[in-house]
C-alpha cells in the first residue's frame, strides 16, 4: 500500500486473525486511509466468496455411497494387509499384552529393516535384520541334533485356528552353524523370502531361489515343511 | 462437531477408543459406527477440497480404508477428528492431482448453520451463481497445495489456526503465513478474472 501499511496485516485482520492491540491499530488506520479501507472491502468480498463454500455440504445419498464402498471393502483390506502392518500391529498390541513383549523384541528388530512410509507405501523386503529373541516364541519342533523351529506366537494362533499361514509370518529355524528365516509375504515368488544367517552379520538380504525349490517341492503346507512339527500337526488331515 | 475437543478424556475420546479398540480385534461392525459418525465431516472436507461429488467420495472411501489399515498408529488418548483430518488431506491431494481435469459439480445443499444465501450477501451479484462457484474454484486452484489446504480448513471449515496447525502437521506461524498468503492470492486471482471490477 502506499502508505506503507502491509497487506498481509489487512488480510488476518479481515477474519480476526490479529491480536486485540493490532485490531486496534489497524482499525484506527483505516479510518484515515481510504486506500487500504477500500483495499479491506474488497477483501471481505472474497473473502465471502470463499465462506459461500461453507453451504456445500455432503449429502444423504452420497453418504450412503460411501457407507456401503467402505464396508463391503473391509475384509478385503483385512485380509490383503501387507505383513509390515501386521508386524507393526503386533508390535504395538504386544506391548500391551505381557506375554508377547519377548517377541517384540526380536520383531523390532526384523521392523527396522523393513522401508514403511506414513502412507503405506512400501518397498519389497530385500533386507532383514538379524532376529534375536526368536527362543522365546513358540517353538514347534525340533527336527534334528540341536535343531528347532520356531514361529511368532500370533501367527501360530492364526494357524492353529485355520491351518494357514498369515502374511507377516515368520519362521526361524536354528541349528548349530545357521540360522535359517522364512517370512511370508506376497511379494516374493512364491509367497515366501528365505533369509540365511551363518556368521555373525548383522543383516541378510533375501536368498534368490536355492531354499525356496526345495521347500516348493518338498513342504507339505504351503512349501513349510509341517510334516516334521508337531505343534503344527493338529489341523493336518 | 467440528471443534477439537479439549479435555482428554472427553466422552468422544472414550467412545471412540473403544471402537478403535474392537476394531483392532476384528469387529468389523465397530469400524463401521466409526465411519457413520466421521463420513458427514470427511466427506464434506472432499467435496470442498476436489470439487466433483464422484472424486469426493472415491476419496472418502480411501480415506476410510486407509484409516482402517492403519488404525493401530492411532494415539487413542487423542481424538480422532484431526487425525483423520489428516489423512483426508493427504487423499485429496494425491488425488487432486490426478484429477484436476474433471468438472466442477458443487452441490447446493443449505446448511441449517449458514444464513440463507439471499441476493443482499451476495458479494458479485453481477455473476450468476455457477459463474461464481468457477471464479472461486479456479482461483483455489491457482493457489499452492498447503496454502489451500490452509485457508480452506481455517476460512471454510472454520477451524481456529492452531487446530488448522495440528492437522497440517506444521506450526501456527507457518499456517498463519499460508493462510495470509491465500487470502491475498484469492483475492487477486479473482480481480484479475473480474477484471478488478467484481
Ligand atoms: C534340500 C532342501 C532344502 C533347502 C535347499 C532348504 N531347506 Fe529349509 N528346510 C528343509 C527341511 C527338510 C526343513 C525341515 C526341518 C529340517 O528337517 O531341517 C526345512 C526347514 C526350514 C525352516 C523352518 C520352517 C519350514 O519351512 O519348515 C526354515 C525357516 C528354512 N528351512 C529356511 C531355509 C532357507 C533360508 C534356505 C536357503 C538358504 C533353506 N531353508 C533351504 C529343506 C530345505
Ligand atoms: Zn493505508
Amino acid at each position: 500500500m502506499t502508505c506503507g501499511y502491509s497487506r498481509d496485516v489487512l488480510a488476518l485482520y479481515v477474519e480476526g486473525d490479529l491480536s486485540g492491540q493490532s485490531t486496534l491499530e489497524v482499525t484506527g488506520h483505516l479510518m484515515s486511509c481510504t486506500e487500504c479501507d477500500r483495499f479491506c472491502g474488497q477483501l471481505q468480498k472474497s473473502q465471502a466468496l470463499l465462506k459461500s463454500l461453507r453451504r456445500t455440504v455432503a449429502d444423504a445419498g452420497a453418504l450412503a455411497g460411501v457407507r456401503r464402498g467402505v464396508l463391503s471393502q473391509l475384509d478385503r483390506v483385512q485380509e490383503t494387509l501387507p505383513w509390515t502392518i501386521r508386524l507393526e500391529r503386533f508390535l504395538m498390541l504386544g506391548f500391551r499384552r505381557w506375554k508377547y513383549a519377548a517377541a517384540c523384541v526380536v520383531v523390532m528388530g526384523v521392523l527396522t529393516a523393513l522401508t514403511v512410509s506414513v502412507d503405506g507405501h512400501r518397498q519389497p523386503i530385500q533386507t532383514i535384520e538379524r532376529p534375536e529373541g526368536y527362543r522365546g516364541w513358540v517353538s514347534i519342533g525340533s527336527p534334528g541334533a540341536s535343531k528347532n523351529v520356531y514361529i511368532a506366537p500370533d501367527a501360530y494362533r492364526t494357524f492353529s485356528e485355520t491351518g494357514k499361514f498369515p502374511e507377516g509370518t515368520i519362521l526361524i529355524l536354528e541349528d548349530a552353524v545357521a540360522l535359517q528365516v522364512s517370512v511370508k509375504d506376497s511379494s516374493f515368488t512364491g509367497g515366501w523370502g528365505y533369509f540365511e544367517f551363518t556368521g555373525k552379520e548383522r543383516s541378510r538380504t533375501a536368498d534368490q531361489g536355492n531354499c525356496r525349490t526345495c521347500h516348493e517341492a518338498r513342504g507339505e503346507t504351503d512349501h513349510v515343511f509341517t510334516q516334521f512339527y508337531p505343534a503344527l500337526k493338529v489341523r493336518r488331515g | 462437531m467440528s471443534r477439537v475437543p479439549e479435555t482428554e478424556t472427553s466422552p468422544e475420546i472414550l467412545e471412540v477408543a473403544a471402537l478403535v479398540r474392537r476394531t483392532l480385534d476384528g469387529d468389523g461392525a465397530a469400524f463401521g459406527q466409526i465411519v457413520v459418525r466421521y463420513e458427514r465431516r470427511v466427506l464434506t472436507l472432499c467435496i470442498r477440497l476436489l470439487g466433483a461429488v464422484e472424486d469426493a467420495q472415491d476419496a472418502a472411501q480411501e480415506v476410510f480404508l486407509r484409516a482402517f489399515k492403519y488404525i493401530h498408529r492411532l494415539d487413542v488418548q487423542k481424538p480422532l477428528e484431526p487425525w483423520l483430518m489428516r489423512v483426508t488431506i493427504n487423499v485429496c491431494r494425491d488425488l487432486g492431482r490426478k484429477r484436476l481435469r474433471r468438472r466442477i459439480t458443487f452441490p447446493e445443499m443449505t446448511d441449517p448453520d449458514e444464513a440463507p444465501a439471499g441476493e443482499s450477501g451476495n458479494p458479485y451479484n453481477g455473476l450468476a451463481e455457477e459463474q461464481q462457484k468457477q471464479l472461486l474454484w479456479k482461483a483455489l486452484q491457482r493457489l499452492p497445495d498447503k496454502e489451500r489446504m490452509a485457508v480452506i480448513l481455517r476460512d471454510v471449515e472454520g477451524l481456529t489456526t492452531s487446530e488448522v496447525a495440528v492437522i497440517l502437521e506444521s506450526s501456527e506461524t507457518t499456517v498463519r503465513s499460508q493462510i495470509c498468503r491465500g487470502r491475498l492470492r484469492i483475492k487477486d486471482a479473482i480481480d484479475q478474472m473480474t477484471g478488478g471490477q467484481p
